[in-house]
């Protein structure tokens, strides 16, 4: 669904304004887990908006309303979903099937930017994706997308923001800009490792993974790669992926079946920015021998532990045991929320090192509710904390070594974060290094 | 009814994975009040009556589970086999197939995002309960160590007795309730176990249709906190549920020591 798709709707009219803003104001009073709203005046900021909804007179205003309510819990997971974004089918809906050709696939550009002293730098370039082919490399600043120099929006970012929230902000805006469907294309321009001027047409391919669709959530491009890497005399597997999304759950069941003799694991998951909650606790328990809690998620009325089992049953319905050599996770501030929660978890039950940088701090259990008019209100009903009883929301997963990218080492080639992984990994392996 | 109860595992197994509208029940009278027994006996002879029901060896429910605040719709296939054997699969899109079960001594999980559990303590006590066919359909007093009737209360928009049960063995309490008007068992409230802890369910469950000379509900509308669940019976098929339905799955079988 483009941008221009979307904002059609927001000229519809409002619809029953006010029937609609009370279901959400509603819904928020009846399930946030907790009854001070965060300190907000959860009746009194009703009476306040109320008004303000009833003058809407377009989709557009009361999404304005009712995200303004919405803003003012100061908290990560709330937000309304536009109804033709929710109801886009994506590419391969339903099927989990890989991405084809075709006008109205994904597109996707094959490569990945971060903020990096305030420019949009390319830090990964999938080789055979259009970007590779065109030559882009990482350590490349992308300095505007349609003749929009990116500088500049990341500029208009407001300066209170702290860095990883600023980061995190910036890859989703350049990332919108970025997106459109197969075939399109998107005109580029940027400064190569020499800083010399590169003004490059890339044309979108098919996304190359699935597209999730999952429930009232919008599609989601959903990928899984996995590799062996040499590393100092050992094996180190290598598995990364982008979303938390059960459609990817048999991939990474298939990766750890294929890894499990592996001296080690690294699991890279900058940008993922979540998913559905539960499956982080069954991609926990390939790494733990004990069902443990990873946290705890905490409703008005309940605690429910999110418990890790032990995975002692492969692909082929066979005993394994679930793997126990050094554990390696990459996190930066894109990780959010379920990584968060998986990162943090095994971080704090001693299980697994962290390397990269401080995570969103994005972590509130959430559900995505449909209003009477079609939108979706994304709504959290639950705060999380860590298996040490420390709040995921805020703080995130602070790395215990942190490994910050920098340009020029980008340029060089070297990812330094998912470096420093994979020699912690190797080096930690006790099993004898086999010539 | 038993075949409600059995969504609540189905509720635990999948609403607890991703992650109540408390009902009130203002107590408005207590006196003259039937027994327990007098209330369930009422229910009992207004589902099709002791005979029939004692006919029943299994009971295969096809039905849709809807979780609303997520937008999500499943396929489900509830089996239950006397005397406490059960086993439900859910098929939800874009994740695969949820199974929960019990053969009567092991009970256990296995599902594409979690892998495959076997349940323990309260929780496979809770499941060896849920699976009783008898107990559930006839609410037997040999199964609870106490029944009280707490007065006629409001309950989705009824009169209803509300009886307090109290199951031998593992203590657990529930909350049933029966309307004054039709007999029939209308909906209960309860504490779902799971690993991840505990939860106040309540559910409603209405549409009484006619299975083979049974009536079930083929409604149920379970609270769970901030979350929901309605269920909605396709069909019910009386004593075809073959034997195989309940055995332990492939992928559970690695887990159980010899």
């Amino acid at each position: 669904m483009s941008a221009a798709d979307a904002a059609s709707r927001a000229v519809e009219p409002a619809g029953n304004a006010v029937a609609i803003f009370d279901t959400a104001w509603g819904i928020i009073r009846r399930t946030h887990w907790d009854t001070t709203y965060n300190g907000v005046n959860w009746v009194a900021l009703g009476d306040t908006l109320r008004p303000r909804a009833a003058a809407a007179r377009t989709r557009g205003e009361l999404r304005l309303v009712l995200s303004d309510m919405l803003s003012r819990l100061r908290q990560s997971h709330f937000s309304i979903i536009p109804q033709e974004s929710a109801d886009a089918t994506g590419a391969g809906s339903g099927s989990g099937a890989p991405g084809r050709s075709g006008g109205d696939q994904p597109g996707w550009l094959g490569f990945e930017t971060r903020l990096l002293d305030g420019a949009m730098v390319v830090t990964q370039v999938d080789t055979g994706g259009p970007a590779w082919h065109a030559g882009v490399r990482t350590g490349w600043v992308l300095q505007a997308v349609r003749g929009c120099p990116t500088a500049a929006r990341v500029a208009r970012l407001p300066a209170s923001l702290e860095p990883r929230r600023r980061a995190l902000m910036a890859s989703q805006m350049l990332n919108r800009s970025l997106s459109g469907s197969a075939g399109d294309t998107a005109q580029l321009s940027f400064a190569d490792a020499r800083d010399v001027t590169r003004d490059l047409t890339l044309v979108q391919q098919a996304f190359p993974g699935s597209i999730a669709k999952f429930g009232n959530l919008p599609p989601m491009p959903a990928q899984l790669e996995w590799s062996r890497v040499k590393q100092d005399g050992r094996t180190v597997g290598v598995i990364r992926f982008n979303v938390w999304m059960p459609v990817l759950s048999p991939a990474f069941d298939a990766a750890m079946d294929s890894l499990r003799s592996s001296d080690a694991i690294v699991i890279d998951v900058r940008g993922n920015l979540g998913g559905v909650g539960g499956m982080s606790m069954g991609i926990a328990g390939h790494f733990l021998d004990t069902s443990v809690a990873i946290g705890v998620m905490t409703q008005r009325t309940s605690n429910l532990r999110f418990v890790a089992n032990p995975r002692r049953v492969n692909g082929q319905n066979q005993t394994v045991k679930p793997f126990a050599g050094p554990l390696a996770i990459v996190v930066d501030p894109l990780s959010a929320s379920t990584t968060e929660i998986f990162a943090g978890g095994l971080q704090l039950l001693k299980r697994a090192t962290v390397f990269g940088t401080q995570s969103a701090g994005q972590a509130l259990p959430s559900v995505p509710e449909r209003l009477p008019n079609g939108d979706i209100l994304y709504h959290a009903i639950a705060d999380f904390v860590g298996p040490t009883g420390k709040p995921v929301e805020g703080e995130g997963v602070i790395p215990d070594r942190v490994v910050p990218l920098t340009r020029p080492e980008l340029i060089k080639g070297r990812d330094a974060a998912l470096d420093a992984a994979l020699r912690w990994a190797a080096g930690q392996a006790a099993r004898p290094i086999v010539p | 009814m038993r075949s409600f109860r059995s969504t609540r595992t189905v509720a635990r197994g999948t609403a607890l994975m991703f992650a109540t509208l408390v009902l009130g029940s203002t107590r408005l009278s207590a006196q003259a009040l039937p027994s327990p027994a007098d209330v369930i006996s009422k229910h009992v002879a207004a589902i099709g009556g002791k005979a029939a029901i004692e006919k029943v060896t299994s009971i295969r429910q096809i039905a849709q589970m809807e979780m609303p605040s997520m937008g999500i719709t499943a396929e489900a296939d509830f089996a239950i086999g006397a005397p406490n054997r059960m086993a439900t699969k859910i098929t939800i899109p874009q994740m695969g197939e949820m199974i929960t079960g019990t053969d009567g001594t092991i009970a256990w999980s296995s599902n594409p995002m979690q892998g495959s559990r076997l349940m323990e303590g309260k929780e496979l006590e809770q499941m060896r309960e849920q699976a009783d066919l008898t107990g559930s359909l006839m609410f037997p007093a040999d199964r609870f160590s106490s029944m009280t009737n707490e007065g006629v209360v409001d309950f989705a928009g009824e009169k209803a007795y509300k009886i307090k049960m109290v199951r031998k063995g593992s203590g657990n309490e529930s909350w049933q309730y029966f309307s004054l008007a039709s007999g029939l068992n209308i909906g209960s409230e309860s504490t779902t176990t799971s690993e991840m802890g505990t939860l106040q369910t309540t559910t409603i469950v209405k549409d009484y249709k006619d299975f083979g000379g049974i009536k079930f509900p083929t409604r149920s509308e379970a609270n769970m906190g901030p979350q929901a669940m309605v269920i909605t019976i396709k069909d019910v098929q009386l004593n075809n549920v073959p034997a195989n339905a309940f055995a332990v799955p492939a992928a559970v079988q690695p887990l159980i020591k010899k």
